[in-house]
């Protein structure tokens, strides 16, 4: 049995004493950092990975998605328990999970999230366990041609995903491909935008522009005095863990529903944990037979986006892993780790390092698990919420300066996590997202590397990407996103002038 | 269009500004590309994809400006969105922060770099209250010092030699 040996050897190496120990150092930092106001799970991991570089590959990721279930989770317990999500990620949870707190019962919300997020990734490991050997399977046809076409629908999908605003999301795709290119030219060895600076010939890091736009832009945009003051009053009436026994009947089904929207969106490219949770929580809203109920602490409300975001994060690595394409800032990042750690994303990471890519899907589950340590505390991780920010962002700023000096030991990458600090800030202003910069600055070298090839195949002739038929099957995709979106903005226009 | 004066409506949408930022900055990577060697379709010199990706960006921040100049012929600033305003003060604390950090990690080693980006940090809020902040600079110091450096062994000078 070829699924029960892939998983053996997953377990294997998860449950490995030092494996078990970056998993949970991970988790336990991961809630700290989610549970703090304003500090999601991308900046959770972004200002942590400068710290897994010392570790092994296998225990790099392994510790990166412990610090994304523990974002994850914290993310969630300060939007039940406060209202107060920090992030996107999170804050659909708080629509029915803080009338649940208010109500006396946050222990019932936290204890069911916990469930939802252990269902959620169990059903969607064992999903990607059957299909990611077919992906590859497909994927190994691949030739230059399809892969280009493919990191072209990947980016397209992710900007349409990313914001409501196609053209915006579409320009930070090309702006971090742009900035991808500053440095060496790999074939021609030809020093690119580098203004004469040596040390901008090895290329400017993923990990700065992320420190930068997810770290420092957030803290900039959390001190702005238009900031309402929080007042923080946790509402912790205990009245035990177990739900009613209506509930408990009513959340398998949800349960279930969130699963299997998370697992289809996660496994898009373009799509991720976030969009899954909100798209659950819709459908939850449309199944009900009484939709009033959403808003009030109904429990579907907060179990399904719950397990439609875990199912999602899990599904979302076949892309990420097999394919190169990451859906969204997250998947991003562990693109980044791997490629740092001299791993070249594709369908052959599964044959050539299965102890990596089943290691870090058992570890997921074995996240989800350790995350029930951390229910005993749920009442200290409050109590940090009543921490004052005016106290909590100058901390913040050390970790990102060290985590940014730590890369190469330099004070110039310093000063580019200031510079992009700035840059960052004024996107931000101007509602340009950040993850499509992000994403495009991770594709660029390889999207470069592979219209290259393609075009040397074909002869210099662009037909290449049109008469080979998954190829073009990609761009039709792609087309179709546009034109949907495109279509679906002038709809809305039109209603809102009627 | 009597409503305010329509320019500035114009120039302050964060269409036409996020437009014109794009513009700019794709025809610099474009021109500066093209210095590289565009090459042939068939042997891509190394100006070939900053040349078409630029060029793309550039056609993007053109096609946000028609946008917004449409809208505003149309609807005035009716139909634009401004920009979000820019908080100049947590901005450059923040910014000068990590920019201490930088100048005096080498030169002063990580005590005092510590210090100096809480400190500078601390000029960001109106809630700040410098009895607290001073705390937490020499707290973050003697934090740093045993985990990063002697916990998790980076290689980071502790104090001016």
């Amino acid at each position: 049995m070829e699924l029960i040996d892939n998983l053996t050897l997953g377990f294997g190496v998860a449950l490995t004493w030092s494996n078990l120990l970056y998993c949970l150092i991970g988790v336990v930092f991961g809630t700290f950092v989610g549970v703090l106001p304003g500090l999601g799970a991308v900046t959770a991991i972004s200002m942590l990975l400068p710290f897994t570089f010392g570790l092994d590959p296998i225990g790099a990721l392994i510790m990166l998605s412990g610090i994304l279930y523990g974002a994850l989770y914290g993310g969630s317990t300060a939007s039940i328990l406060l209202n107060m999500p920090g992030t996107p990620d999170s804050a659909v949870v708080a629509l029915d999970g803080y009338p649940m707190a208010k109500a006396g019962r946050a222990g019932v919300a936290l204890f069911m999230t916990a469930i939802a997020s252990f269902v959620g990734g169990c059903i969607a490991l064992f999903i990607v366990v059957n299909s990611a050997p077919h992906i590859v399977r497909i994927a190994l046809s691949f030739g230059a041609p399809e892969y280009f076409s493919m990191m072209l629908l990947g980016l397209i999908a992710a900007s349409a995903a990313a914001g409501d605003d196609l053209l915006r999301s579409l320009g930070m795709v090309l702006l971090g491909l742009l900035i991808g290119l500053i440095g060496m030219d790999i074939v021609s060895g030809q020093a690119r935008f580098t203004f004469g600076i040596p040390i901008l010939s090895e290329g400017i890091g993923f990990i700065i522009v992320a420190m930068a736009f997810f770290g420092l832009t957030e803290v900039i945009r959390n001190l702005e005095p238009t900031g309402t003051a929080r007042s923080i009053t946790p509402s912790l009436n205990w009245r035990g863990f177990l739900p009613r026994r209506d509930e408990a009947r009513r959340s398998i089904g949800a349960m279930l529903r969130g699963t299997g929207v998370g697992s289809f969106l996660g496994a898009l490219p373009g799509a991720g944990p976030t969009i899954a949770s909100f798209i659950a929580y819709m459908v939850e809203t449309r199944v009900a037979r009484d939709p009033s109920r959403f808003g009030r602490g109904a429990i579907e409300g907060v179990v399904a986006p719950e397990a439609a975001n875990n199912a999602a994060a899990q599904t979302g690595y076949v892309p990420t892993l097999t394919l190169g394409i990451p859906g969204d800032a997250v998947g991003a990042l562990i693109l980044g780790t791997l490629i740092m750690h001299g791993i070249a994303p594709g369908p052959r990471v599964i044959s050539q390092h299965p102890d990596l890519f089943w290691g870090l899907l058992a570890s997921m589950l074995v996240a989800n698990l350790l995350l029930w340590v951390n229910i005993p505390f749920i009442g200290l991780w409050v109590r940090m919420l009543s921490i004052p920010y005016r106290l909590l962002y100058p901390a913040v700023m050390i970790f990102l300066c060290i985590g940014v000096f730590s890369v190469a030991n330099s004070p110039f990458h310093v000063f580019l996590l200031a510079g992009f600090g700035v840059v960052g800030y004024v996107l931000s202003k101007l509602d340009c997202p950040a993850s499509p910069l992000l994403l495009g600055l991770i594709l660029g070298p390889m999207m470069e590397e592979n219209l290259r090839r393609a075009l040397l195949i074909s002869r210099g002739d662009p037909a290449v990407f049109v008469t080979s038929p998954i190829s073009a099957a990609f761009l039709a995709l792609a087309v179709m996103i546009v034109v949907g979106s495109v279509v679906s903005r002038m709809l809305r226009r039109r209603q809102a002038k009627a | 269009m009597s409503e305010g004066p329509p320019a500035a409506a114009l120039l302050s949408s964060r269409d036409f500004l996020t437009g014109l930022i794009f513009a700019a900055v794709g025809l610099a990577f474009a021109w500066g590309g093209a210095k590289y060697g565009f090459g042939q379709a068939r042997r891509m010199g190394p100006g070939y994809f900053p040349v078409l990706t630029g060029g793309a960006l550039a056609l993007v921040g053109l096609a946000l400006v028609a946008r917004a100049v449409v809208l505003w012929i149309g609807a005035g600033h009716a139909g634009l969105r401004p920009a979000g305003r820019i908080y100049l003060r947590p901005l450059l604390a923040l910014t000068a922060s990590v920019a201490a950090f930088a100048f005096s990690i080498n030169r002063f080693g990580l005590v005092v770099a510590c210090i100096a980006c809480v400190l500078i940090a601390g000029l960001g809020s109106g809630s700040t209250r410098w009895s607290e902040t001073v705390l937490v600079a020499l707290v973050m110091a003697v934090f740093s010092v045993l985990v990063f450096v002697q916990f998790l062994g980076l290689p980071l000078r502790l104090w001016m030699r």
